[in-house]
């Protein structure tokens, strides 16, 4: 059975990676906005490193900026979502009037914890909607926005991915050479019982 | 269409003007083109105090010096875009070209 880690594993293990030279530190990078919250991220930046295996400066330089791009496309996913569930509480009050109108904030915090209340389900039949048409229409009225933070969401992908591939081919490099060694020994060995001489090929 | 006579006067009033005369003057004249600062050298942009320290840094992770600095120029670009990336609307062809160099740099790596 795999042990669980406690938080004092976590908190130990943040103390060790923040302690260590970073190239983020030196430069002051926040990478948290206002209202995030700094343990989690920290938390899931920490995983990632060790996921990676990630040691020297720059490995964790390289790090950071994968768990930044991560990041980055959770918030334009969360936007897309708020963007959508604004628009549908403004579609919901539309033409009516302040003393008919559901309460703004309450209704957009009650529809981003996924919940239908009473309250939305009078204004839905009101109105003639359903659930899905609502949405579907807050989604067509907010399409440029949502075209936009996909636009975003792209670039982070492109740029995630240079990020690993460079990593990839920068660290992993000597540790694909070993497997690939260990590989073709592995090879001539089999081959040895077949009677098949292995032949080295020299390298240009 | 402009009159010969207008067209002369015009030249005469430029011929008179010799731009700003104050070195304060033409401190502010000489960034009149700037958009944004992006396509500038790091070397010549407000994030150059790092340069030294971030190339040191690197180094004692075992690159030799010019790697560590190329490396440092690439990244220190890279953050500059990526903050104003968040300010400026325009600016995600000059992330994408940052981030393409970034992680051309550590592909060329000789760790």
């Amino acid at each position: 059975m795999s042990e669980q880690p406690t938080s004092d594993s976590i908190q130990s293990k943040s103390i060790a990676v923040a302690v260590a030279p970073s190239i983020s530190r030196l430069l002051g990078v926040v990478p948290i906005l206002p209202g995030e919250s700094a343990d989690l991220y920290q938390a899931s930046l920490d995983t990632l490193i060790e996921e990676l295996g990630a040691r020297s400066v720059l490995q964790v330089y390289l790090a950071e900026k994968i768990h930044e791009c991560l990041w980055w496309m959770r918030r334009y996913e969360e936007q897309k979502r708020a963007t959508v569930t604004t628009e549908m509480v403004s579609l919901l009050n539309y033409g009516y009037s302040r003393q008919t109108r559901i309460e703004a904030a309450q209704t957009r915090n009650t529809l981003l914890a996924n919940k239908v209340d009473a309250q939305i389900e009078e204004a839905l039949n009101e109105r003639g909607q359903t659930f899905e048409s609502l949405r579907q229409e807050a989604m067509v009225a907010k399409r440029m926005d949502l075209l936009e933070l996909d636009l975003q969401i792209a670039l982070q992908i492109k740029i995630l991915a240079g990020l690993q591939a460079s990593y990839e081919v920068a660290f992993n490099r000597k540790a694909n050479v070993e497997r690939m060694q260990l590989q073709n020994a592995l090879l001539r060995r089999n081959l040895h019982p077949l009677e098949v001489e292995a032949v080295e090929l020299s390298q240009p | 269409m402009t009159s010969p006579k207008r067209t002369a006067a015009n030249q005469r009033n430029a011929e008179r003007s010799s731009g700003p005369r104050t070195d304060a003057g033409k401190r502010r004249s000489s960034v009149n083109a700037m958009r944004h600062g992006l396509t500038t050298s790091i070397e010549t942009s407000l994030w150059v105090p790092h340069l030294q320290s971030l190339q040191a840094l690197l180094e004692s992770d075992g690159l030799n010096p010019p790697e560590a600095r190329e490396l440092a120029l690439c990244i220190l670009n890279y953050e500059r875009n990526v903050q104003s990336h968040r300010k400026l609307h325009h600016a995600i062809r000059h992330l994408r070209r940052a981030a393409n160099q970034l992680t051309k740099k550590c592909k060329g790596l000789t760790i």
